[in-house]
């Protein structure tokens, strides 16, 4: 575990998105909610990658839909990176 | 000779029926199931009044139905028009003003695209659509006569026996191809049947394609290429398979089951793909060709696939104007850079200034080609075909728009774009349309459109904008602005709220917008 806090891990999705933080929960939905497709989807998980210094493969990525599995494959799968 | 489509499925639907001729999500349409279901289905068109250069259109995403009703309306010698189903209001308006469909096979949705929401929105202003025809499963008739489901459609059909196949002559239009426009204005391309027909084999020739090939295809299938690309095998009586979205495992895993032989990506999906954290567990030695199309393709990932993979490398560059224009295969030219380019035997290129005049080698010129696909025109769009479609003896040729170079061996170096494009993964997204688009917020004064390089997806959207009574602005306002009306590929990746807008954007000069 990375032991990432869900407050500011969803300050860093509404800095990123722009959308209120207040807006964001774990159900929210990437394409649906936040109007993120899925190229927009490897970028904002690069984003992340890079703020928490976490490495989380582009493939793992590719199939999530929610902001709750995103905040969990980081902070479960997520490994640190040398960058 | 005159070429015909139809030739080579119906022989192969009597030689190899059992065969399958396209997959998708598993499930798999034979060469003797398509034939059946295409003649019924053009039957159903025909009762519904669809004959020779009529208009079909299709916004479904991929999908063997899709498959099904573009190739029943070529068969009636009506031009299908597949759409992007990720198009919102503005676009499909367009879209559908300009090709006049009057038939046109939907989706409910596609993600977070609500295509038949939109469609009964619009509907009204286009009086030439006499039927919406709704391909889910679950959808039922609305008995209005207008909103029918697929299975409705088809039990019209009263033909028992497979209909006549149109046979086109050189002049005939295959189909009506969607790209988007710069300033807002789609351009829907004439493809020629004939000329499509002739690049297709040219290219499956080359590549020696055969009948036990299996092309996997990353691209969708309601873009030109993707469409094309997936035919090079279909021709010579192999298969291909595409999938409904990108999914890297699932990739991998089909590439093992099918025993594809051949697969088609960009960079952005090789780069997700080898991101796959047991990737060297998968089997892929039955891959002998991989066509890297639509992005620029790094030396590394280019030496990956040919030395570690033992897979040939074809990186294409083309368009939807002309098909395979030119290339960087491993085979004859792996010494040399992935983004240096040559011409096929069979396309020819011409480097010219703004005149049409050749410029010298190591000079920036315009790209303009020649490929027996070519389109005829930009459908209702006389301007553009003129400055566009040039005939240098007696061929239609195409100006790319595209920037190139000639080395001192003769081959061809992209090195930028006359028009403001930004090259997003595949997508290709002009910044005056977004810039158009965004004016038209009541809280926004001007803005200039611009591109950011990404280590994944090439090119990013930047949007600089100056608001009215310094309103704030997020990317999230503009993206609920953009929801619904125009593709999410054209939503801006960020917004910066600036005093001061670029004036001086890469190479172009430009004033900023203002309303």
């Amino acid at each position: 575990m990375n032991n990432l806090k869900w407050d500011e891990f969803a300050q860093n999705i509404s800095d990123y998105v722009g959308v209120e933080k207040n807006e964001i929960n774990e159900d929210t939905d990437l394409y649906s909610d936040l109007c993120l497709d899925s190229l927009g989807l490897f970028s904002i998980g690069m984003y992340l990658n890079g703020i928490y210094k976490l490495e989380v493969p582009l493939s793992t990525m590719a199939v999530v839909s929610k902001v709750g599995d995103m905040y969990r494959i980081l902070n479960e799968e997520g490994k640190p990176s040398n960058g | 000779m005159n070429y015909n489509y139809f030739d080579f499925f119906e022989k192969y639907a009597e030689e190899t029926g059992s065969k399958p001729l396209i997959t998708i999500d598993d499930v798999s349409l034979t060469y003797h199931d398509f034939h059946i279901i295409r003649n019924k289905l053009a039957s159903a068109l025909k009762m519904n009044g669809i004959s020779e250069n009529k208009k079909v259109g299709l916004i479904i995403p991929n999908s063997l139905v899709w498959y099904k009703i573009f190739w029943s309306a070529i068969q009636l010698g009506a031009q299908p028009v597949p759409m992007d189903p990720q198009s919102g209001e503005l676009e499909l308006n367009r879209l559908l003003d300009v090709t006049t469909v009057e038939i046109c096979f939907v989706a409910i949705k596609y993600r977070n695209n609500h295509i038949l929401e939109t469609v009964k929105k619009i509907i009204g202003s286009h009086k030439n659509i006499r039927k919406i025809v709704v391909v889910d499963e679950s959808f039922e008739d609305t008995g209005d006569g207008l909103f029918v489901s697929f299975n409705s459609f088809l039990n019209e059909a009263e033909c028992k026996n497979a209909l006549p196949v149109y046979q086109a002559d050189d002049d005939h239009v295959m189909s009506l191809a969607c790209t988007s426009g710069s300033t807002g204005n789609p351009k829907v391309l004439s493809v020629p049947y004939q000329g499509f027909y002739e690049a297709i084999k040219d290219i499956s020739d080359y590549l020696e394609f055969n009948s036990d090939d299996v092309m996997m295809i990353g691209m969708p299938l309601y873009h030109q290429g993707g469409f094309g690309m997936g035919l090079q095998t279909v021709m010579k009586g192999g298969s291909v398979i595409y999938q409904p979205q990108f999914e890297p495992v699932k990739f991998l895993k089909t590439v093992e089951k099918y025993k594809v032989s051949v697969i088609q990506l960009t960079s952005t999906l090789a780069k997700i793909l080898l991101s796959v954290p047991d990737f060297d567990s998968y089997d892929l030695s039955t891959v002998k060709v991989c066509y890297f199309a639509g992005e620029v393709l790094p030396r590394d990932i280019a030496d990956f696939f040919v030395k570690k993979l033992h897979i040939r490398v074809i990186n294409v560059i083309g368009s939807s104007e002309t098909a395979t224009m030119v290339v960087w295969d491993s085979d004859t030219d792996f010494e040399t850079d992935p983004s240096d380019f040559r011409e096929l035997p069979f396309t020819k290129t011409r480097v010219i200034d703004d005149f049409g005049n050749p410029v010298e080698p190591g000079t920036p010129g315009e790209l303009c080609i020649f490929t027996t696909a070519v389109i005829f025109n930009y459908f209702g769009n006389p301007e553009e075909s003129k400055s566009k479609v040039v005939n240098y003896d007696g061929k239609r040729w195409f100006r790319t728009g595209d920037l190139v170079t000639t080395q001192p061996d003769g081959r061809l170096r992209f090195v930028g774009r006359s028009k403001r494009i930004i090259k997003r993964g595949a997508n290709l997204v002009h910044a005056e349309e977004v810039e158009s688009f965004i004016l038209t917020h009541p809280k926004i004064q001007a803005v200039a459109v611009t591109a950011e390089d990404h280590p994944v997806i090439g090119q990013q959207i930047v949007a600089y904008i100056q608001t009215v009574d310094n309103e704030k602005i997020t990317r999230g306002n503009l993206a609920s602005y953009f929801a619904g009306k125009l593709a999410a590929y054209k939503i801006p990746d960020k917004v910066v709220i600036t005093e001061d807008l670029p004036k001086d954007i890469g190479k172009i000069q430009f004033k900023y917008i203002r309303k």
